[in-house]
């Protein structure tokens, strides 16, 4: 009887030490809200979306990519790495190179769950019966974000990675809160948010904005209005006066990650001070236009856009805290690259 | 003889009328459009704000924020509609006259595909910044929309100058443009691509006195011009070439510089608006089945129809959300095509002439 018990132990021990045995099959539930049967920790991914690449490299998996988009490929200096991996996508958006991906046999395929501009199911119903998984993470969203990072730090056996960046987004709005609930409330400021896209393209309710004004304590001007963007009347600036004016770079504008500040940094910001009527606005007469980096509150790092709103809006109740240590900290040690660039203009 | 002079006389009542009643329409629309926005002022503080700017030594006090929303917002803009709207009228008149097509505007054929694959390529391929890429997008837009009836005018010449050679070309071109434009789009970011979708929906936000009254010039400078073809239009849209040709009309001559002007003035109003579609198309069946098809009215007229249609689409827009706007490109068609409809089923058979 004792024999038998040694020689199931030791068969325990060895179904352990085995790698195979280290394989678990389960049931996750994706940014889209898809159940899907995986075989997890995964080992040979494609990755077609900047957000998942970097949640994956924030949990130290970036060596499990196989290929990528070309999103991801064009931009050397941020992915020194993935730039070298074959490319089987334009971007999220497009139609993927099927063939190729079927022909590489990666465990799974991770795009937008909920991006309006991908069908990630149309994408599964391809890839599936060639056995790879279709997987939707987001990344990009302040409200599932931290329920990404834990699917991705599961998905790639890194829970303990995946809690500790939570950790750090999590502390970045502790100490935003914290600022926060000082400022009197007659103190609060209004802010009149436009998108990159156009001229009196406005952030509504709807927008990731709006979750970053709510939680430095400032007031949309736009915040009536459910959409995430919407066209409007310039004269109603006119008469709500706000007291910042925070404006979205447009795409192409060298702002953000690795960029210096330039002449068509400084020109864009005279030509929004220097905007039909403007003159008579009080964010205007007290130099409060700022231009803000599409780096900045977009990726899994978006959370560090909270003390750096703070700081523009509220300076005297954010001077102790340094965004750029959290964006240094996000590039450094999550990213494994080497922090430069700038993320506001003028610089707060 | 005197059934001839009565329907003459009943014809030139009816373009009295059409004329006082459209006049009158734009005038009323404007003083509403100038008192009416997200901000609400009375007349009189709108009167006080144009008479303060039109007659600065009188030193009216005029508090700074009404002097903005009515003298750089609300007043370039109604300028702009009504200048574009008429743009957009007499253009689509010529047009349909000089290729004796009801279907024909300039923007289902011709000018519009070229100037929707220039700004695609400003917005996607261009550097695209604040202020410079503005003006980047109404280059850009322009040229390509002139590059686009040059080319249409240039096939169309070698294959006989004739309206069908015309409106083959130009449908060819636009679909081979929209290729173009869907293949840039198909690279674009998402971001790229909603401007582009964007500018397809055109509007009347940033409309500056400088633009307006670069769009008035050229059509100010055109109407003369089209008014003296617009006799060998009439020959030519009544009794066709041959007929036209016969009473010594250049047929020929007259197409290519009615187009080219027609594709100068559109190219000069879309650059700066974006796509607005219907109006060149609807503003002349409007004026044709209110006042008759005499091009010497027509096209007059059409510019005022265009005018009216333009300002009420965009007042409408402008405050029937506000301070949201919707933009005016979707709100003429929205009441443009059901009031085409109306005319076009109640007066069966005559639309045309």
């Amino acid at each position: 009887m004792a024999k038998i018990r040694w020689i199931l132990l030791a068969l325990l021990i060895l179904m352990a030490l085995n790698p195979l045995a280290a394989a678990d099959t389960g049931v996750i539930e994706d940014s889209a809200g898809r159940s899907l049967e995986v075989e997890y920790p995964l080992d040979r991914v494609v990755v077609l979306t900047t957000p998942a690449a970097e949640l994956i490299r924030a949990v130290g998996a970036a060596d499990r990519v196989m290929a990528v988009s070309q999103t991801i490929a064009a931009n050397e200096q941020y992915w020194p790495e993935l730039s070298q991996r074959p490319v089987v996508s334009g971007s999220a958006m497009q139609e993927p190179d099927y063939e190729a991906i079927v022909t590489m046999q990666p465990q799974a395929v991770i795009s937008y769950g909920t991006h309006p501009a991908v069908d990630i199911q149309a994408m599964a119903d391809v890839l599936e019966p060639a056995g790879i998984a279709v997987i939707g993470i987001d990344g990009y969203k302040f409200d599932s974000l931290h329920a990404d990072t834990a699917l991705v730090g599961r998905l790639f056996g890194a829970a303990d990675a995946a809690q500790e960046f939570t950790a750090f987004m999590e502390e970045i709005e502790r100490e935003t809160i914290r600022r926060r609930e000082r400022i009197p409330s007659e103190a609060r400021v209004s802010v009149y948010a436009e998108s990159h896209s156009r001229e009196y393209r406005g952030h509504g309710k709807g927008s990731e904005w709006q979750f970053i004004l709510d939680s430095v304590g400032a007031e949309n001007m736009l915040a009536g209005f459910d959409q995430a963007f919407l066209d409007v009347d310039p004269e109603t600036l006119v008469q709500e006066n706000p007291d910042f004016i925070l404006k979205e770079a447009p795409r192409g504008l060298p702002m953000g990650y690795g960029q210096e500040v330039s002449s068509p940094v400084e020109e864009a910001l005279a030509a929004l001070y220097g905007r039909v009527g403007w003159q008579v606005l009080d964010a205007v007469g007290n130099e409060n236009l700022y231009i803000i980096s599409t780096d900045l509150g977009t990726g899994p790092g978006k959370f560090i856009a909270l003390p750096y709103f703070g700081r523009i809006l509220y300076p005297e109740h954010f001077e102790d805290i340094s965004p750029a240590e959290y964006l240094e900290a996000y590039y450094e040690e999550f990213q494994g690259v080497p922090f430069s660039g700038f993320f506001v203009y003028p610089e707060r | 003889m005197n059934d001839t002079m009565e329907e003459v006389s009943g014809m030139a009542r009816r373009r009295i009328r059409f004329f006082a009643v459209s006049v009158g329409l734009l005038a009323l629309l404007a003083t509403a459009a100038a008192s009416m926005g997200s901000v609400s002022l009375d007349v009189g503080e709108v009167l006080r704000v144009i008479v303060s700017r039109l007659f600065p030594f009188l030193e009216l006090a005029v508090e700074a924020g009404s002097d903005v929303i009515v003298w750089h917002f609300r007043l370039p803009r109604i300028a702009m509609a009504m200048t574009a709207g008429a743009g957009l009228g007499m253009s689509g008149a010529v047009m349909q006259g000089v290729l004796r097509n009801p279907l024909v505007s300039p923007t289902t054929v011709g000018v519009a595909g070229g100037a929707v694959l220039g700004a695609a390529v400003a917005v996607i391929l261009g550097f695209d910044l604040a202020g410079a890429a503005r003006f980047m997008v109404i280059a850009n837009a322009f040229v390509f929309a002139m590059a686009t009836s040059a080319l249409i005018l240039l096939l169309g010449r070698l294959r006989g100058v004739t309206p069908e050679s015309f409106i083959l070309v130009g449908i060819a071109l636009m679909s081979f443009f929209g290729a173009f434009t869907a293949l840039l789009q198909f690279i674009a970011t998402e971001d790229q691509l909603m401007r582009v979708v964007h500018w397809t929906f055109g509007t009347l936000t940033g409309s500056t006195w400088n633009n307006t009254g670069l769009v008035l010039a050229i059509s100010a400078v055109s109407l003369p011009l089209l008014l003296r073809l617009a006799w060998d239009l009439n020959a030519m849209a009544s009794g066709g070439d041959e007929v036209a040709a016969s009473l010594g009309v250049r047929c020929g001559r007259v197409r290519v510089l009615c187009m080219l002007t027609a594709s100068l003035i559109t190219a000069t109003v879309i650059s700066f608006t974006g796509l607005i579609g219907f109006v060149g198309l609807v503003a002349p069946h409007i004026t044709r089945s209110l006042s008759g098809s005499d091009h010497r009215y027509l096209i007059p007229f059409s510019a005022l129809t265009g005018a009216v249609l333009l300002l009420l689409g965009d007042t409408i827009g402008r405050t029937a959300f506000t301070p949201a706007i919707i933009p005016v490109g979707i709100v003429t068609s929205f009441i443009g095509a059901p009031f085409f409809l109306y005319l076009l089923m109640t007066r069966k058979g005559q639309y045309w002439q």
